[in-house]
């Protein structure tokens, strides 16, 4: 140990690095890749939590340990995880003082936990790195999602705080907190969009370990070891002091601080030097006489830089400065980007300060020019992208715009319809800027089938193996099972700057059909753009099968139309249900990115490297799954006018509530973006008892029941995650007038005679698990295999079993004698937990079900999350189950009196690790939840709602 | 009582009216996964267990934080993968159950509704029924467990028949009647963990990465196992007495000689 310190301590330690550039100069990644992959050559240690969306970036730094990659200096960095980012906090707070270059990785409530000893880590001047996947805080919901209300709320603890706008930024100005902390002694929070910065794939130029180790100056490693605590050389710190001290001792920092600008525009220009890719404090792009300017700050900055490149060639004279360096602030570096020209900025804050006077940029900047010879500009604020709202060059011109008006909204949201204050902008939404030399793709896929998989597999086999530039965002709803997913992607010949979905595709592909079925996916193809859909029937009946609008859609458009049974091609290629391979083959055919032959031959080469290990009969199979998908991918036939009988489904039920029809199936619907102020509760409340309107329909096959086996044991109810199979005994007459196929037997049980005992499927809300079947001890002694529940397609079965489980809900409750504290007796009370968004199979639900069922009608439930907010008691927090939370508890006795809980809009989401949340929903804390009575089912505003949530202004 | 309460024009009804429905006694439950009650929400739980109030807490344990994607937990056991444990986790998981039943007063289940229903619903009530705090610990399988969960039920069936997860409760009323308070649910273990973890990913994956390190660590999970439940078995056969597995521990911890750290012998406190 001594002699690695010396080693460190002389600064000659220069070992041959293991952790190479990935591959090439150029590489396809996502930013938290490319922020841990700087980290992890240039420390020692990372006490890390896991909190969405930071977490990839434990994740490579704890993967890269375990398999013993070394850092810059030939070491195997330590990963610690701690048991909260509390703990992460204090661990490195800990570590810092004894000499380890140290950082980590988080967000959100996981940043506030971190605050104490950040102003601790600060305040001793530890040079220290916390990057920061920047995400919303939980205030009237939960979101996961990216915007700026964490990291401004540590803009007083004495980091400096760097944002970068984009995957490259982040890369690049990962090694300049690293760099700069260690010269200037204060610690760096570097931060960057949450998901559309962290988890954008991007092709990259990556920095080599020659320049990495260039921005690390040996000297400052040196004076930092010679800092650590130790007997050998004894110090005393962390001391308390008295009034007489204490201010004049605080003061005793400033220098440092003084000095960081400076610094990191050093770094900057080193930077530059070595890679060409120059950055200032503050960026200027735009009309170099520009009149109109926005100030903003994170990936939003991209999109208003290309819109005002886009409006300056129609004449405008607009500009954009970015905000790079917020702490310590720059002042004379701000004036000095903004154009002597300027006539009136707008701030754009991604966050919210209710009751403040403005946000935070924009008191920074009101300062700056106040005191600066140029308060004369005319200044505007105003709040984007919360919860990763979209932030799109709409947006951006409609911000423009109002800095043009006469009177201007002082303080103004965009993005949104605030139909209560009437503080949003209004912007054109057909507004779009989008090249023709740009490709976009937007693929609709089921969680989990390996379309995303796919996508990222192309951008990079595009990305990498040719010269054009790649982009890859992932869209996952909030369902555990039966997920969507959108893949939007764009390739073209210049870097693509363009931090927003798709909104004018060429290509659409959808992998999952029944999606067209139930929602829009044409929304986004643009006039003329290539459909592609995987459909398991014959080319000749494709068209049929196509409801009314989308039919309408596709001859309004113009669309070229192509249609694959991919299923079928995997399968008879030997590869089950993976039908990855077959429709990225069909997307390299047709999408037009490369000329077919190449792209054809390009996944081809990528099979063989992919599965050249496997041996060549792997790579043969998968070649000739690439010939068979191009055999059986054939154009459809569009006539001339729409031809298909069946409209789409409603989205929901024609008998659903009022609220459910207005403000739920729009989201359900993925329209939730117009729904406007007016249609939500200023507290975050939801009605109850709404997940019984989502019909899913995701199951392949339900459990069909044969009466004449079942023992009547229940156990099936019990295990059944979803709620989705439910039992009755009922007087025998209350159950005339069944549907014809509604199957009972009598019930047996001695001492309640005269009655009748069913099990029945909801078969639009099972998953098909298998569970109920599994357990199911009832056999056919003839044919063991053969149980009292079989699993059988649920497409037959759809609209008699509805029409059988609608009549079953409307049984009479099961007698007192039967509800007794059993296996048994629990499971003929009704659920009020049911529905959930849960895996399929969950193994936690069946618990909570079983909780309502017991004590459903005098039930309070508090879930927790493991964020725990500092000043929170622990037991108000959100359910930390997996599934979309969706608690129902029971009020009455009886099935019709009963109310759900439901905190499901913002909650959890993706069935992919890297996007799941911690802490599923908002919290419910005793002060926020009024008790539950059959008052809170009632619309949760008394506000009058408009007539239309849908109109947007 | 509210139609009759809602006639009268009386004050004192009206007021009753308003308060009727908190005539019912609710029943207060807290829910969380194994990432709060085992990490980060530690220190409150613990602070729960301690309060003495009628409260019941149900901790779902999938073993892993699944919310944020299955990153390790001190839940998470031993030789198992998960993220931030790339190289397998090296220790035991914490026995949760043991450290809530250590305050005596607090009545602690463990349960796995795939192995033995009967015992999860009875756990329920009881725990409903106990005037204090109850700890129920449920067995949750999970995807990151990474197998097939239409076999869920069968690994449950499992963990308990090879000592994973012993089934148990701890019923301070027990104690009043006589009785152990502790009653072990579950019978010896009948076959090696081994039997259990070679069905899920996150125990075979580690096999495939470092089949050596895998087995050592598999054989000191199967050690603390029996080691584990023989100390339950031990805690069951008390007499009532034996109220708190403190007793357990031994003649060392149980020695009330031992000084407590913060008071330095022989000198007055500051």
């Amino acid at each position: 140990m001594g002699n690695e310190r010396d080693a460190y301590a002389n600064g000659t330690r220069y070992v041959n690095l293991v952790i190479k550039p990935l591959s090439s100069e150029k590489s396809t990644l996502d930013a938290n890749e490319a922020v841990a992959n700087v980290a992890y050559r240039v420390c020692e240690l990372f006490a890390i939590y896991p909190i969405t969306p930071s977490s990839p970036m434990g994740e490579w730094v704890d993967e890269w340990s375990a398999k013993k990659k070394k850092n810059l200096w030939g070491h195997i960095p330590e990963v610690i995880e701690m048991q909260s980012e509390g703990g992460a906090a204090g661990a490195l707070h800990g570590a810092l003082q004894a000499g380890a270059l140290s950082a980590s990785f988080t967000a959100s409530q996981g940043l506030l936990l971190m605050i104490p000893n950040l102003y601790k880590i600060a305040g001793e001047l530890h040079p220290f790195v916390l990057h920061v996947t920047a995400r919303a805080l939980a205030s009237h919901a939960l979101s996961i999602f990216g915007d700026h209300s964490d990291v401004m709320a540590c803009r007083q603890t004495g980091v400096a705080m760097l944002c970068s706008n984009s995957v490259q930024e982040a890369h690049d100005f990962a090694i300049i907190s690293h760099s700069v902390t260690l010269k200037s002694r204060v610690p760096f929070m570097h931060y960057f969009d949450g998901f559309r910065t962290s988890h954008e794939v991007q092709k990259i130029s990556i920095l080599s370990d020659d320049d990495v180790r260039s921005m690390i100056d040996m000297d400052a490693v040196k004076a930092f070891r010679e800092n650590a605590l130790t007997p050998d050389r004894p110090s005393i710190r962390g001391t308390a002091q008295n009034p007489d001290v204490f201010f004049q001792a605080r003061e005793a920092c400033n220098p440092f601080y003084d000095a960081v600008p400076a610094a990191v525009q050093e770094a900057f220009d080193d930077l530059a030097a070595r890679t060409g890719r120059q950055y200032k404090l503050f960026d200027y792009e735009g009309a170099p006489d520009a009149e109109r300017v926005i100030v903003i700050m994170g990936s939003g900055a991209e999109t208003v830089s290309e819109t005002a490149a886009f409006l300056n060639a129609t004449g405008e004279k607009t500009g954009v400065v970015t905000i790079r360096l917020l702490r310590p602030f720059d002042p004379v570096a701000m004036l000095a980007a903004l154009p002597k020209t300027v006539k009136s900025i707008a701030v754009l804050d991604r966050t919210k300060e209710p009751g403040a006077l403005a946000e935070p940029l924009f008191q920074d900047i009101a300062t700056a020019l106040y005191e600066s010879d140029r308060a004369g500009i005319r200044l505007i604020g105003g709040r984007y992208g919360l919860g990763s709202k979209e932030f799109t060059p709409a947006m951006v011109k409609a911000v423009f715009d109002e800095l043009k008006s006469a009177s201007p909204k002082k303080r103004f949201t965009v993005g949104i319809n605030d139909d209560v204050t009437k503080l949003s902008l209004n912007y054109d939404e057909t507004f779009d800027i989008e090249t023709a030399d740009t490709r976009r793709a937007m693929f609709f896929g089921l969680g989990a089938d390996g379309t995303v998989g796919a996508n990222k597999n192309s951008i990079k086999i595009i990305g990498e193996g040719t010269d054009l530039y790649a982009q890859g965002y992932f869209v996952y709803d909030s369902k555990k099972s039966g997920a969507m997913t959108v893949s939007h992607l764009r390739f073209g010949p210049k870097p693509i700057r363009s931090p927003y979905l798709i909104n004018q595709a060429s290509f659409v592909a959808v992998h999952h059909f029944p999606f067209m079925e139930r929602i829009e996916v044409l929304a986004q193809a643009a006039v003329g753009a290539t459909l592609l859909i995987n459909l398991n029937v014959p080319a000749d009946q494709v068209w049929d099968r196509l409801p009314r609008e989308v039919q309408a859609r596709i001859i309004e458009k113009k669309l070229k139309l192509f249609a694959i049974d991919a299923y079928s091609v995997a399968h008879a290629a030997g590869m089950g249900g993976q039908i990855n391979t077959v429709m990225q083959t069909c997307f390299f055919a047709l999408s037009g990115v490369l000329p077919r032959d190449e792209a054809i031959e390009a996944i081809k080469y990528a099979i063989k490297k992919t599965y050249g290990r496997k041996g060549d009969a792997v790579v043969a199979k998968n070649h000739a799954a690439v010939d068979a998908s191009l055999a059986a991918l054939h154009e459809i036939k569009i006539t001339a006018t729409v031809t298909a009988k069946e409209n789409r489904e409603p989205v929901v039920a024609a008998v659903a509530p009022d609220y459910v029809k207005r403000i739920t199936a729009v989201m359900m619907a993925g329209d939730g973006d117009r729904l406007p102020v007016s249609a939500f509760a200023p507290n975050g409340s939801f009605p109850v008892s709404t997940t019984q309107w989502e019909k899913r329909n995701i199951a392949l096959e339900i459990p069909v029941w044969d009466a004449t086996l079942c023992i009547q044991c229940n156990k099936c109810v019990l295990v059944c995650p979803h709620a989705a199979i439910r039992c009755a005994a009922y007087p025998t007459a209350a159950g005339e007038g069944a549907p014809e196929t509604f199957k009972k037997t009598d019930l047996k049980v001695k001492d309640v005679p005269g009655h009748s005992f069913t099990i029945q499927v909801a078969p639009e809300d099972c998953t098909g698990c298998t569970l109920c079947q599994k357990v199911c001890p009832a056999k056919d002694k003839t044919d063991l295999k053969r149980k009292a529940l079989m699993m059988a397609p649920q497409p037959p079965l759809r609209a008699t079993e509805r029409a059988n489980y609608e009549f079953f809900l409307k049984l009479p409750p099961a007698p007192a004698a039967l509800l007794q504290d059993t296996v048994k007796g629990t499971q003929f009370r009704a659920p009020l937990f049911e529905y959930s968004g849960a895996c399929t199979g969950c193994g936690e639900t069946p618990y909570v079900k079983l909780l309502t069922q017991l004590y459903g009608d005098r039930l309070l439930v508090w879930p927790t999350p493991p964020a725990v907010p500092p000043s929170t008691a622990v037991i108000c927090q959100p359910l930390r189950t997996r599934q979309r939370l969706k608690v129902e508890v029971r009020l009455g006795p009886t099935r019709s009196s009963k109310t759900t809980l439901n905190t499901a809009s913002a909650s959890a989401l993706a069935s992919t690790s890297s996007l799941s949340s911690r802490g599923a929903s908002s919290a419910n804390s005793p002060t926020s939840s009024q008790p539950l009575s059959s008052k809170a089912s009632a619309p949760p505003t008394s506000r009058p709602t408009p007539a239309s949530p849908l109109s947007v202004v | 009582m509210k139609t009759l309460l809602a006639g009268i024009a009386d004050e004192k009804a009206k007021s009753l009216l308003s308060l009727a429905d908190y005539l019912v006694k609710k029943s207060v439950w807290i829910l969380g996964g194994d990432g709060w009650a085992y990490d980060i929400g530690f220190g409150g739980l613990d602070h729960v267990f301690a309060s003495g109030r009628k409260i019941n807490i149900l901790v779902l344990d999938t073993e892993v934080y699944s919310n944020t994607g299955g990153q390790c937990s001190k839940s998470t056991p031993m030789g198992a993968i998960a993220k931030f444990a790339a190289g397998g986790k090296e220790t035991n998981k914490k026995d949760l159950g043991m450290i809530a039943a250590s305050y005596g007063n607090v009545y602690v289940a463990k349960v796995a509704f795939g192995a033995k229903d009967s015992q999860t619903i009875q756990a329920f009530v009881e725990a409903e029924k106990h005037p204090g705090v109850s700890l129920i610990i449920a067995y949750s399988h999970c995807i990151a467990h990474g197998y097939n969960l239409a076999n869920g039920l069968d690994q449950q069936k499992l963990a308990v028949d090879t000592g994973y997860w012993p089934l148990f409760r701890y019923d301070p009323a027990r104690i009043a009647k006589g009785q152990a308070p502790f009653v072990l649910d579950s019978a010896a273990p009948k076959q090696p963990i081994s039997a259990y973890m070679a069905n899920e990913m996150r125990f075979q994956s580690l096999v495939k990465m470092n089949p050596e390190h895998a087995a050592a660590l598999g054989k000191r999970a199967q050690a603390a196992a029996e080691e584990r439940f023989t100390g339950y078995q031990h805690l069951a056969a008390a007499g009532a007495k034996a109220v708190t597995p403190a007793t357990l521990a031994g003649p060392a911890s149980a020695s009330p000689a031992a000084p407590a750290k913060e008071t330095p012998p022989a000198k007055p406190s500051a």
